[in-house]
């Protein structure tokens, strides 16, 4: 099969010039002129050339960036199926790589009781990070974006942003301080809303069971439009620091507010400010910064109001300045707060 | 062998199984932008061809039938992608029938498209190079030099160059001996088809 007597060095030198060195003198001849000190049949002849046209091929292959690609197309079915074909989603997930992820998770809690969680999956380039009974705060993507997670929410993301955009996709709630860059805008996928923005610092409210989306900035300019309304340019907002906007699915609306909240950053900060502030609303953002259910018994009480500041402190404290403010009592009945007036 | 895998994941994906679809993905991607740049010219819009070529593919993924080959098939599409591209540009609609004349009807994919052990193979083959001699031969095959700059860029003479990439292929040669003998046959068994169809 193979030539008998074996190619010299030299003559390979030469073989691999008539293929490999571009420089050589014009000569349109094929590379089966080459002198040759060794005898090369035709065949061997034709297997190496067949050899270097696949080593060169290789080389074309490695080009293409395919890990940056899928992570492009991945998020384009995604934001597919997050819509009107949101049934695929159960569909494509392999049930044991989800309980596998389960076990994982749950071996991860007991160790920890930290719940961030890299699910490498199947998909290499994708990660998801996830916090499910705690805040996460602070986590650097890798554009050097910092963001922070609410309880029970999950963010993709991949694991090198493609070429022109920087995009996400998040489940529940979330803070981005964004790093700034000019060429790459920084794109959210949160349920039917995306959002855009270059380089600010915003908070996303996106639990899917809210059936709304709500985005509050703090710096910066931050565009919102509505990814289930087909016609262009009607239904997007430009946000600017102080500014809220609210996507609500039931009747499709985009619309802008002043964020009346100064505690819509509570969740990661646990800084609260109440300025007469009704007991009701009090309690709305108790339950939410310490994920707890929290109920007001008589609605008499509902119409109090609390001024105060607490920063970083226990809800245990917290209740009990609002039992002595306002003279009531606090029961802890099946793991729900219950608020109502001194018998 | 090859082709039987393609079928099954091609099933599993018009289910509907990502992981399935992922797996083609990644096996004809750069296969696939390297075939589009024939016709397009333009890297870029070559990739963005194929990407769109695959999410149209999952999104009528339960519509699809592919019987034959699902590599032909992808082939076939991004072929047909392409030249609807640069028949949508008027002006450069006289380039389109050159280019159509000029590129052969049935599409050979081998030139394109490389097995993944037989990539895993040319890797390790490369690796296996002397470090010197690896250098060289990439700076020829990765970034195109020729022998003279590949010896500037090293500051080397152009003779070390020349010996140092026959003793590389003589090393691949070796290296991928039975491969080449594949390549034959795979080579004749193609044309056996192609001639009967």
């Amino acid at each position: 099969m193979e030539a008998k007597n074996e190619i010299t060095d030299k003559d390979w030198e030469l073989i691999a010039k008539s293929i490999y060195d571009e420089n050589t003198e014009p000569t349109t001849t094929e590379p089966t002129t080459v002198k040759l000190d060794s005898f090369v049949d035709e065949k061997e002849r034709k297997q190496i050339h067949a050899i270097s046209d696949k080593v060169d091929l290789y080389f074309d292959l490695k080009k293409y960036r395919v890990e940056d690609a899928w992570g492009k197309v991945e998020s384009r079915i995604h934001d597919q199926s997050s819509g009107k074909q949101a049934r695929f989603r159960n569909l494509i997930t392999n049930p044991f790589i989800r309980i596998a992820a389960a076990l994982i998770f749950a071996a991860l809690l007991l160790v920890s009781g930290y719940e961030v969680f890299i699910n490498p999956s199947a998909k290499r380039n994708l990660r998801e990070l996830s916090a499910s009974h705690q805040v996460l705060n602070t986590f650097t993507l890798p554009d050097g974006t910092l963001v922070s997670l609410n309880s029970n929410t999950k963010l993709r993301y991949p694991k090198k942003f493609g070429r022109s955009t920087r995009e996400v996709t998040i489940e529940g709630e979330a803070f981005f301080e964004v790093k700034p860059n000019k060429n790459k805008p920084f794109i959210i996928h949160a349920g039917n809303a995306q959002i855009k923005v270059l380089g600010t610092s915003f908070n996303v409210n996106a639990y899917p069971e809210s059936k709304l989306v709500e985005v509050t900035v703090e710096t910066g300019r931050v565009q919102v439009l509505n990814k289930t309304d087909k016609s262009l340019r009607t239904n997007e907002l430009i946000l600017t620091p102080g500014e809220k906007g609210t996507l609500i699915y039931e009747n499709n609306s985009l619309h802008k507010t002043a964020n009346q909240n100064p505690n819509f950053l509570a969740w990661k900060t646990h800084n609260l400010i109440f300025k007469a502030t009704s007991l009701d609303e009090v309690i709305q953002d108790l339950a939410k910064v310490y994920q707890v259910d929290i109920r007001i018994a008589d609605s008499n009480l509902n119409k109090l109001l609390l001024t105060a500041q607490f920063n970083n402190y226990s809800l245990d404290f917290i209740l009990e300045v609002i039992e002595t403010t306002f003279k009531i009592e606090t029961q802890k009945i099946d793991g729900q707060y219950i608020l109502k007036a001194r018998s | 062998m090859d082709q039987t895998d393609d079928i099954e994941l091609f099933l599993k994906l018009r289910e509907g199984d990502e992981r399935a679809f992922q797996t083609l993905f990644r096996k004809y991607y750069s296969a696939l932008c390297h075939y589009a740049r024939q016709f397009l010219n333009d890297s870029e819009l070559a990739e963005e061809t194929v990407q769109d070529m695959f999410v149209k593919i999952w999104e009528k993924r339960a519509l699809l039938n592919i019987e034959t080959s699902v590599k032909h098939y992808f082939f076939r599409s991004i072929r047909n992608l392409c030249l609807n591209q640069i028949q949508h540009e008027k002006i450069k609609k006289q380039y389109a029938s050159k280019v159509l004349e000029s590129t052969p009807q049935d599409i050979d994919p081998s030139h394109f498209y490389l097995e993944v052990d037989l990539i895993q193979r040319i890797e390790k083959s490369i690796d296996a190079l002397p470090p010197k001699r690896r250098e060289i031969f990439r700076l020829s095959r990765e970034q195109g030099l020729k022998y003279k700059e590949i010896a500037d860029t090293l500051n080397i003479s152009v003779k070390t160059v020349e010996a140092q990439m026959g003793l590389a292929l003589k090393h691949l040669r070796h290296e991928l001996k039975d491969f080449s003998n594949y390549l034959m046959t795979l080579f004749f068994i193609c044309k056996k088809n192609n001639d009967r169809q």
